[in-house]
């Protein structure tokens, strides 16, 4: 039970299968904006 | 007169200014104060960069005792609420000592440039994030993400609403949102992925990787700015002083080859829409400039507006004569001249570099108590309010 768990587990530092559930999880934010939103969130991180 | 009148008069002090043929009604004065604001306000480097009411009383209050005509900095250059949510350790903030800075840092190994050319995006989620915040990993909770999407939402709301309450009081934005801030990718390479030492090996042990890492990230960071630039309609932004800005840092370390292979190729591009566009842009340099003067020439005067640093603000108008000067009042006098000095500084300025063709700034980012000595500060932009060109 735990291996299976684990092998379904998201590995969110992957791209783009980590990057794309957390889009999934900005419900907050009207859908055709979120991409524009995450990519200037990672420019920011990244550069800052 | 009324807080739009205002507004529409600064800008067009800057406007003039830039143009280099229509005198301004007055001299335009430019605040290139950073964290010593906060401290001047007094208050802490921490407060006031994690507590958005206190950055906005920072803010407000910097205008109301010395009503600069434009601002470089409103609070936006350090997001550490943002970069905190994930667990940020490049920033050292001592508020005992009044000490902000960030340490050299390298996220990117020489092994892995072609990685980074193949995928940037790829790249600085998988490998940067993960070496930058101590938080973001495989397994991490999901929701720490989506809180600093938040925060970063957060972060871009306050400093709207900070920069409306500014307008309110008749102060303009100084760069339009619809071209804003391009960064190019020897800067993202220099100052966000690869640090001064490890850019500075690479420039010559692998130039041609270098070269394509460079293109890979101005594909996602300088080239969106360019398009954006090139399906503007023609002509200025009165609504800003300037329609865009590019910040000069990376320079410092080339010499004249690197230049002309890594820098001067993005930064012509976009200097080249900007005049076709018939708008203008703030180039923000640190250190010197001087030796790249050729690569100027050929602009039109009314495009660029030129703020340097380290260099004699004379000497720059001689090597530049097509392009607006920024700044000459010096950190030195500012923080350790008497009032008198410093409003004589402002009226040799206006004599050697004037009317035309110069707005008044300071040479340094102002970041630290002794950078400055307010009452000086008080004189100089009393001063500039009341003299006419």
């Amino acid at each position: 039970m735990e291996e299976k768990r684990n092998e379904n587990a998201i590995d969110y530092t992957k791209y783009p299968e980590g990057f794309q559930a957390i889009l999934d999880l900005l419900d907050f934010i009207p859908e055709e904006r979120r991409m524009g939103t995450m990519l200037s969130l990672i420019d920011n991180l990244g550069r800052r | 007169m009324t807080a739009q009148e205002m507004k529409d008069y600064r800008v067009g002090l800057f406007r003039d200014a830039v143009s280099m043929t229509r005198k301004p009604d007055r001299l335009p004065h430019l605040s290139n104060f950073w964290t010593w604001q906060i401290l001047d306000m007094g208050y802490k480097f921490s407060e006031a960069t994690h507590d958005y009411d206190v950055m906005e009383k920072v803010m407000l209050g910097f205008h109301e005792r010395y009503g600069f005509d434009g601002y470089q900095e409103t609070g936006i250059r350090n997001p550490q609420r943002v970069t905190e949510t994930l667990g940020d350790s490049i920033y050292v903030i001592d508020d005992e000592k009044e000490l902000f800075c960030l340490q050299d840092h390298s996220y990117l190994e020489t092994s892995e440039y072609d990685e980074l050319i193949a995928n940037p995006t790829k790249f600085i989620w998988e490998k940067v994030l993960p070496r930058k915040f101590y938080r973001f990993r495989p397994d991490m909770d999901p929701q720490l993400m989506v809180q600093c999407v938040k925060e970063n939402q957060l972060f871009w709301t306050k400093a709207f609403e900070r920069n409306s309450k500014l307008e309110a009081m008749g102060v303009p934005g100084l760069i339009s949102p619809k071209n804003g801030f391009a960064s190019l990718g020897i800067e993202y390479l220099f100052s966000g992925l690869r640090g001064i030492k490890g850019i500075s090996v690479d420039m010559r042990r692998s130039p041609e990787k270098v070269r394509a890492a460079c293109d890979a990230l101005d594909s996602i960071s300088a080239e969106p700015v360019v398009q954006n630039l090139i399906r503007d309609v023609p002509g200025p932004d009165m609504g800003y002083c300037f329609d865009m800005l590019v910040a000069v840092l990376a320079h410092t370390i080339l010499n004249m080859k690197q230049w002309e292979m890594f820098y001067w190729p993005p930064l012509k591009r976009i200097i080249d829409e900007v005049v076709a566009k018939n708008k203008t842009i703030q180039l923000f340099v640190e250190g010197s400039f001087l030796r790249f003067a050729d690569y100027f020439k050929d602009y039109p005067k009314g495009h660029i507006g030129l703020q340097v640093e380290s260099d004699d603000i004379l000497e720059v108008r001689r090597a530049f004569p097509n392009c607006c000067v920024i700044g000459g009042m010096t950190s030195q006098l500012l923080g350790q001249g008497t009032r008198e000095q410093c409003v004589d500084r402002v009226k040799f300025l206006v004599d050697e570099l004037g009317p035309q063709g110069f707005i008044l700034g300071q040479d340094k980012m102002m970041s630290y108590r002794m950078d400055a000595n307010p009452a000086n500060v008080l004189a100089v932009c009393d001063y500039v309010r009341e003299m006419k060109l």
